[in-house]
């Protein structure tokens, strides 16, 4: 998306309402994913790309005639798409050295150690550290591999993939695995 | 986690009634599968939700030893944008409701090409043969479905035995019993449709076959958003699919499962 897509000609009530779902959802992958790359496309940018490929996918009718959940994650599919067809053209082009893959990477073992990571001063004490370490190995060794993975990649589908574990409902599992060590961690208190 | 917050108790209160569910922890801890925007929508009608998620992003940030990452910022847009809503809501009733009128304008005015009469008389032929068939296989889906919902009835012992895998799943350490997936919800859905039938049943059987339906009701909201009686619960499971799960890939899967009950239950 070096070069802005065309306006599509559509327009009307019903075009500027869902121009203002696309922005909305726009703004939340853009800015939910922490991208601060260079030439990362802006929400309007991404907007307008979707409205062209929407439009050249199916004909107006067709989409104004979508029950409005349908219509919405059409686009949606449609937005995400176009983001990972972005990031691999990049990929290629520049030689991205991914520096998002190479915070995952980083164990929370070793995060405590690394002086380059921006860590707000207010939480970062070395007790926390060591106490959300104390309340992992406590954990069965599946559960453990389970959060300690999520805490690492932010990602469920990684850390299930990775671990092998949880057989199903892994969202759930982390909810209820998320609220245990909070209620562990609020007997720990700093003060 | 709510250590770092400055009291507790209502900390605790937070985490206690905020809308955590499955879809806010797929959304700051998924790969982007699913539209957020339903998330937005009832969030907007839940006053909790912002201070829920800001507490989310402390807490978390605890755990991860770090202010900043997807799910923080996941969280935090979904904050932005839930301020937005608010604020200026999209009025998609109107904007429906204009587009349907420029629609049936534009289709009135709408040149209709003149057909000559062997393109007419073959477009006659064509539709009446289509008619008949379409007629047949109306018939024959009619018959089976006629023939099938007379021979199967379902009581309280099937319905048991059917559903029992799904009833007794043991649980993964202190997490308990795992909720059911959409599909275990599509099938136990089945089954209380099935329970819930108008039937000869009365006294004691039917008592029982409501209380079950209502059993496996419970089990089939099992970890979604849904009413504290069980009735009440029952009476929205027989919503269908549509009336309990929101991400279309889940609704697929429901239905999947219901029709699994029904081939099972037949083959019964």
């Amino acid at each position: 998306m070096s070069a802005k897509p065309p306006r599509p000609a559509a327009s009307g009530p019903f075009f500027d309402a869902l121009k203002l779902e696309l922005e909305s959802r726009a703004r939340m992958l853009l800015f939910g994913q922490s991208r601060s790359r260079e030439g990362q496309s802006s929400a309007d940018d991404l907007v307008q790309e979707t409205l062209v490929r929407l439009l050249q996918s199916y004909d107006e009718a067709s989409l104004r005639e979508r029950p409005h959940n349908q219509l919405m994650a059409l686009a949606w599919r449609t937005m995400r798409n176009i983001l990972i067809d972005e990031s691999r053209k990049k990929a290629a082009l520049l030689e991205d050295t991914k520096p998002d893959e190479q915070n995952k990477s980083r164990s929370l073992a070793t995060r405590a150690d690394d002086s380059h990571v921006a860590v707000d001063e207010s939480i970062t004490t070395t007790e926390r550290h060591d106490a959300v370490r104390r309340q992992l190995e406590r954990l069965a060794p599946e559960e453990r591999c389970f959060l300690s993975t999520v805490l690492e990649t932010d990602s469920v589908p990684a850390a299930q993939k990775h671990c092998g574990w949880p057989p199903k409902s892994p969202y759930y599992v982390l909810k209820k695995l998320l609220d245990k060590l909070k209620l562990e961690l609020a007997e720990w208190s700093p003060g | 986690m709510s250590n770092v917050h400055e009291n507790d108790d209502s900390i605790e209160a937070l985490f206690k009634d905020a809308p955590v569910d499955e879809a806010l922890y797929a959304y700051l801890f998924g790969d982007d599968e699913a539209d957020p925007g339903p998330l937005l929508d009832r969030f907007a009608s839940d006053p909790s939700a912002a201070t829920w998620l800001e507490g989310f992003e402390r807490d978390y940030a605890v755990l991860k030893n770090q202010t900043d990452s997807p799910a923080i910022a996941r969280s935090r847009a979904l904050r932005a944008e839930l301020a937005r809503h608010l604020t200026n809501p999209i009025d998609w009733t109107t904007a429906r409701q204009s587009t349907n009128v420029r629609s049936l304008d534009a289709a009135r005015h709408r040149d209709i090409p003149q057909a000559t009469p062997v393109r007419r008389s073959q477009s006659f032929a064509r539709i009446a043969i289509a008619g008949v068939l379409a007629a047949t296989i109306a018939a024959a889906i009619f018959l089976v479905v006629s023939v099938q919902s007379a021979t199967r009835e379902v009581d309280v012992e099937m319905a048991q035995q059917l559903t029992s895998s799904i009833m007794t799943q043991s649980g993964h350490g202190f997490a308990g019993p795992p909720e059911p997936t959409p599909r275990e919800r599509g099938f136990l859905l089945g089954a209380v449709m099935d329970l819930s039938r108008p039937r000869k049943a009365t006294g004691q059987v039917a008592a029982n076959e409501v209380d079950l339906a209502r059993e496996l009701a419970d089990r089939a909201l099992d970890g979604l958003d849904a009413p504290e009686s069980a009735e009440e619960r029952r009476q929205r499971l027989l919503g269908g699919c549509a009336a309990i799960l929101v991400d279309p890939a889940d609704r697929k899967a429901c239905e999947d499962g219901l029709a699994d009950y029904q081939r099972r239950r037949d083959a019964y």
